[in-house]
């Protein structure tokens, strides 16, 4: 709610910019309507174009790319940064770094609670993982790590090859 | 609407007319000074032609002006398309390239000596019209032979924008100018923004591309066949070996890694070794794994600049998962015939693919890593020197005739990755 005002507000500032920007150029008008239409057209649309590169490299007007499921306990710690890594099965879709991702509470469908940032996705097998990469991923030791990862996905096989996806909280989802 | 009306814009426009021809100039030495390939040189052509254009117009009272410009609009879409032919590479067939580049450049050559010959007034919206329709064709052609997917998602955006500004500021323009009735020169200006475009993409890749260096001179020792390799689980030691081996025997060598250059280079006692960085960093000299396109030039220009070079890959795996499969693949691909004829040997490494995705990069021609006890063998490959040829310095197998056996039996799976839990090859900490 706050960010979205927050916006608005931006939104609203730029758009007295551009009629401010009109007023100074005023001899403009006398040019006629046509290239009046053309050239504040291009302008009005290339400072539209800033805006919405600078608000998208924070990841603000960008779109999710899909959703990242997270369990009751997760919500709080992904909401509040303590937890930004998250471990799981190898899967052969693709996850770039730059992405914004939806993180949904795996019991409610369709809620989404938090939009990510993913910054790094790497692989590496499950034996190999350090109490640093556990932590990150919101386990106070790796033994707890293990015991979450058993309760989820099974046995703990150190071979397997799981995928590590490091992200940035950016907020709130846009339906919160 | 009269000129009158416009004649403020207009003289600003014309007061600053040099600008975009400077602008063009500017970039024509940048990219012939930076990008030594060619899609450097395609876009120092195109770049030339715009630069061209802009001279027709601040100076109409030189001779031929009118038809220079014609002549520009003609070439413009051509020299665009051979640029991002040139620079996707993708899935063109090199050994077409003379014919293709014949093909692209036969109907504005033929459509300007015949305009010419005709004696076409200057101005006919011919010559608009052929440049539209080849635009057109051009836009086509790239969508169809899959050439944008050899592109990254903002490249593919930067193209199309480039392209639609040239289009528009180009016949587009010419055409609708009878209509509109509003004749600015905004020409220069859209040309010296597409221009820019195109050559900060182009500038972008060229910031990772390094020469393969040896580390010290000598006959070289390439003991690897002309290809692509494949590193089985756990052979990521003796793959950094490899390339420690070769640096030190006089082969030029390069290495692409996750491990921090400094470590990688502390690590095969290689000081000096050209290293590029994959990371997903803010930092200017890392380059992000999803970014495969530009790996792909990087090892297309290090086969071009030191033949017979050897690039060892490491962390595959992280490109794969960052880029997805089939970009890398298609990258591969593509770089396969090219490393072929440069005599260069790239090794990739990683332990963390699936049997599926190793299945995938044999079916491409990925060949395994020969066994460290196989005798030096020639490969099936065209090109390639032997290391007794090539530290006698004698000719080549292929020079002379003669071709010996590959080092193992096509369709033979020399690949450990089933049966190796060696942990050399594992990412390092980092």
């Amino acid at each position: 709610m706050g960010s979205r005002a927050v916006r608005n507000a931006a939104l609203f500032l730029v758009s007295m910019l551009l009629v401010v920007g009109f007023w100074g150029h005023a001899n403009f008008y006398s040019l006629g309507f046509l290239p009046l239409v053309l050239v504040g057209g291009a302008m009005t649309f290339a400072t539209l174009k800033v805006i919405m590169w600078a608000s998208g490299s924070m990841g603000w007007g960008r779109r999710s790319e899909g959703t990242l499921v997270f369990g009751p306990e997760e919500v709080k710690l992904v909401q509040y940064g303590a937890k930004t890594s998250a471990i799981r099965p190898l899967r052969r879709t693709r996850m770039t770094a730059g992405s914004v991702y939806d993180a949904r509470l795996s019991v409610v469908a369709e809620r989404t609670f938090a939009r990510l940032l993913i910054t790094d996705v790497y692989r590496r097998r499950l034996g190999a993982l350090t109490g640093d990469e556990a932590a990150r991923e919101g386990s106070r030791s790796m033994e707890e790590f293990r015991q979450r990862w058993e309760a989820s996905y099974g046995p703990w096989e150190p071979e397997a090859v799981v995928r590590v996806i490091e992200f940035k909280t950016l907020g709130p989802s846009r339906g919160e | 609407m009269s000129v009158n009306e416009l004649s403020s814009v207009r003289a600003l426009l014309d007061q600053w007319l040099l600008l975009p021809l400077f602008a063009d100039i500017g970039m024509i030495v940048l990219v012939t000074r930076s990008v030594r390939n060619r899609a450097g040189h395609s876009l120092a052509a195109l770049l030339g032609l715009l630069a061209l254009d802009d001279m027709a117009l601040i100076w109409p009272e030189l001779p031929g002006a009118s038809h220079i410009a014609a002549a520009c609009a003609a070439f413009l879409p051509a020299l665009a398309l051979l640029f991002i032919l040139s620079y996707a590479g993708g899935r063109s067939r090199p050994g077409r390239r003379g014919w293709m580049l014949l093909a692209i450049m036969a109907p504005p050559v033929a459509f300007t000596t015949a305009s010419a010959g005709a004696g076409l007034p200057a101005g006919n919206p011919l010559a608009p019209s052929f440049s539209l329709a080849f635009f057109g064709a051009a836009i086509v052609y790239i969508l169809l032979t899959g050439t944008a997917r050899s592109l990254a998602r903002d490249e593919a955006e930067f193209f199309m924008a480039a392209v639609m500004l040239l289009a528009g500021a180009g016949p587009v323009y010419d055409l609708a100018l009878p209509l509109v009735g509003i004749d600015l020169p905004f020409r220069p200006y859209f040309f010296a923004a597409a221009g820019a475009m195109l050559t900060q993409s182009t500038l972008r890749y060229k910031a990772f591309s390094l020469a393969p260096a040896a580390l010290r001179p000598g006959p070289g020792g390439n003991r690897l066949p002309a290809g692509i390799f494949m590193a089985g689980t756990g052979e990521g030691r003796r793959a950094r070996r490899l390339l420690a081996d070769a640096v030190r025997a006089g082969t030029p060598g390069a290495a692409v890694t996750r491990a921090h250059p400094a470590a990688l280079r502390r690590d095969i006692g290689a000081p000096g070794l050209p290293v590029v960085w994959l990371a997903n960093s803010s930092y200017e000299k890392a380059l992000p794994p999803a970014r495969v396109e530009v790996l792909s030039h990087i090892l297309r220009d290090m086969g071009e600049e030191s033949p017979g070079c050897l690039v060892l890959v490491e962390d595959l795996d992280y490109i794969v998962t960052n880029a997805g499969l089939f970009p890398v693949l298609d990258a591969l691909s593509d770089v396969r015939p090219r490393a072929e004829r440069a005599r260069m040997a790239v090794v990739l490494c990683s332990d963390l693919l699936t049997d599926g995705e190793r299945r995938e990069l044999r079916g491409i021609g990925v060949l395994p890593l020969p066994p460290e006890d196989a005798a030096p063998a020639q490969s099936r490959t065209p090109g390639w020197t032997g290391p007794a040829a090539s530290s006698a310095g004698g000719p080549s197998p292929q020079a002379s005739g003669h071709r010996e056996s590959p080092p193992f039996p096509a369709g033979d799976d020399h690949d450990t990755c089933q049966t190796g839990r060696d942990a050399s090859c594992m990412p390092q900490h980092r």
